[in-house]
């Protein structure tokens, strides 16, 4: 059989597994360890030098301060309140674009599909203008539902092909049989293809979250100030603050990586697969 | 009359069945056209007029192009995307590649290992931006850590280096990417056919030889796809380089988007700022539209 389990490979190649392996664990850990320590160490620890050592004493202190001295719970709440709705959005649009792209075979299809595909390579950089300048316009810059608007409009060219290939990969005789019953399209739709597609709607619905509230590109173009910006850019702010209090810097990284870094973990196996087979396929 | 009255009953239902896909297609698609093929067309349309600080419509043709290719400024952004780019897409496939393999070996840990070697990409740049930016700080970092423990002359200062700043950008954007790498690589790796290998494997094939031979060639697909999707993020970075190193020292770490960001918002250029993020698209564009059509061809034949 291939490949071989490892435990038959020989022992020279054994060996360096078992010492790459951690240090490669390490390697990658390493970050989010690091700010997890820093998070935790009393003030006093780095006006030592103590950078990289053992803290000396566990400082959960640190995570009371910054929510008193930081908007960052308002931060948090910002990015939920942008988050929650670009996800429900942007995959209603998409399943139902999704189902017409893959079911439907209509002269302009491939085309459509083609615009979704290729909207979604598109630099941000090119939209940046027109979407301030329409966002200002329609008094709707430095709002949660105008961040909200675009991340859907933006997201729902991937969430597009990613509910395309899915369908077009459920058994199509399935469908077929649903139609030589009579059963209306929609029906069709409610009752056999969306019970089916559970499994894409979650593996979305964890990347989208993720993308959405990692976002910085567009919190720093469309809002300003505390009242609407999302925890990126307002950790970017206060960055600009705590300049060398990195015990703080540090909480509020953990804080803001807890949602998609729990969400990756929970789900991690539907993020893979919506990292895949959207790149892939 | 009877009749009269269940006819357009039908013809609405049969009707309704016909425009339905379009029904459903059209939200999505208006967003989609007006959002991103629209603003494209806008920005172009700026790039072409003197517009400052706001939007003006006074034509001024290829002026801003012109200025964008005069600017000692966008060289180095593109110079700097040059080595960024194919450093990082390069060692991103290198290690992705490698990490796929060695975790395809049927190890015991492979289910906490992958999550590992991907969690970066879900992470924000902004928060991990502050983990690099510690380790890089010469004053804080793994230079006073070195030295701490006794090494004396170590040193490591690229980030305050300008020739130098921009390697720690790709440093930290391998990091954060090559796990999503080893996913692409690792689906690819799982989709080969396990006679193949065991047939060439009875034939006598070393091990090597079946990875040059069999496996990397069978892997095509996956590296046309990493490189597309490396090469695009490499052109958008954006988020990295404002945690990181906030485009300095100087102008060190200055990339196109960085580029275009500062000159039509800080500098009120935006008819150069547009024209920038015109050359942008082309860019990807060029890389893009040929891959996406032989992709969308070959599957709807």
């Amino acid at each position: 059989m291939f490949p071989r389990p490892i435990q038959q490979a020989p022992a020279p190649a054994r060996w360096l597994y078992a010492v790459a392996l951690p240090v490669a664990l390490l390697l990658w850990l390493f970050p989010l360890l690091g700010v997890a320590l820093t998070s935790l160490r009393p003030a006093s620890d780095l006006a030592q030098g103590n950078y990289f050592g053992m803290p000396s004493a566990i400082a959960w202190s640190n995570y009371v301060e910054i929510f008193r001295q930081s908007p960052i719970a308002r931060y948090m709440l910002n990015s939920l309140w942008v988050t929650v709705p670009t996800v429900i959005g942007s995959i209603a649009l998409s399943l139902m674009a999704g189902f017409a792209l893959a079911v439907y075979r209509f002269p302009s299809n491939l085309i459509v599909f083609f615009l979704f595909v290729a909207g979604n390579f598109v630099p941000f950089q090119i939209l940046m203008v027109p979407v301030r300048d329409m966002t200002l316009q329609l008094g709707m810059y430095d709002t949660w539902y105008g961040l909200a608007l675009f991340h859907i409009a933006f997201q729902t060219g991937f969430c597009t092909l990613f509910m395309r290939n899915f369908i077009r990969a459920l058994p199509f005789e399935l469908i077929e049989a649903a139609r030589v019953e009579g059963v209306a399209e929609w029906r069709i739709f409610w009752f056999i293809v969306l019970p089916l597609m559970r499994p894409a709607i979650a593996a979305l619905s964890v990347l989208v979250f993720t993308f959405i509230w990692n976002d910085f590109f567009w919190a720093t173009v469309l809002t300003q100030g505390p009242d609407t910006q999302p925890i990126t850019a307002g950790l970017s702010a206060l960055n600009g603050q705590w300049i060398a209090q990195w015990h703080l810097v540090s909480a509020g990284s953990i804080l803001a990586a807890l949602p998609p870094v729990l969400m990756f973990f929970l789900m991690q196996r539907h993020f893979i697969a919506g990292l895949t087979l959207g790149a892939v396929k | 009359m009877a009749v009269a009255t269940v006819r357009p009953g039908v013809d609405w239902r049969t009707r309704l069945q016909d425009v339905l896909p379009k029904l459903v297609l059209s939200p999505s698609l208006a967003l989609i056209l007006f959002f991103v093929y629209g603003f494209i067309l806008y920005t172009v349309f700026l790039s072409f007029t003197n517009s400052r600080m706001l939007p003006s419509h006074d034509w001024v043709g290829l002026a801003n192009y012109r200025t964008l290719w005069g600017l000692s400024h966008w060289h180095t952004a593109l110079a700097n995307l040059a080595i960024f780019a194919s450093l990082y897409i390069v060692i991103c496939t290198a290690i992705g590649l490698m990490l796929a393999i060695f975790l395809d070996q049927k190890i015991r840990g492979e289910g906490v290992l992958r999550p590992i070697y991907l969690y970066p990409m879900a992470l924000s740049f902004i928060v991990t931006g502050t983990a690099w930016k510690w380790f890089l700080d010469p004053g804080i970092g793994l230079e006073n850590t070195m030295r701490l423990w006794g090494w004396e002359t170590f040193t490591f200062g690229w980030i305050k280096d300008r020739d130098m700043a921009i390697y720690t950008i790709v440093i930290a954007a391998v990091w954060q990417t090559s796990g999503f790498v080893m996913a692409m690589f690792l689906a690819g790796l799982r989709g080969i056919d396990n006679e193949i290998l065991k047939a060439a494997q009875i034939d006598g094939a070393s091990t090597w030889n079946l990875y040059r031979r069999i496996v990397i060639p069978l892997l095509r697909p996956a590296f046309l796809s990493a490189f597309v999707i490396l090469s695009h993020l490499a052109i958008k970075s954006y988020d990295l380089v404002i945690a990181l190193t906030g485009g300095g020292p100087g102008r060190a770490t200055e990339l196109p988007a960085t580029f275009m960001y500062s000159y039509t918002f800080t500098r009120n250029q935006m008819g150069v700022g547009a024209s920038s993020a015109v050359i942008m698209l082309m860019t990807i564009a060029a890389i893009m539209v040929p891959y996406l059509y032989a992709e969308l061809r070959e599957r709807d034949r």
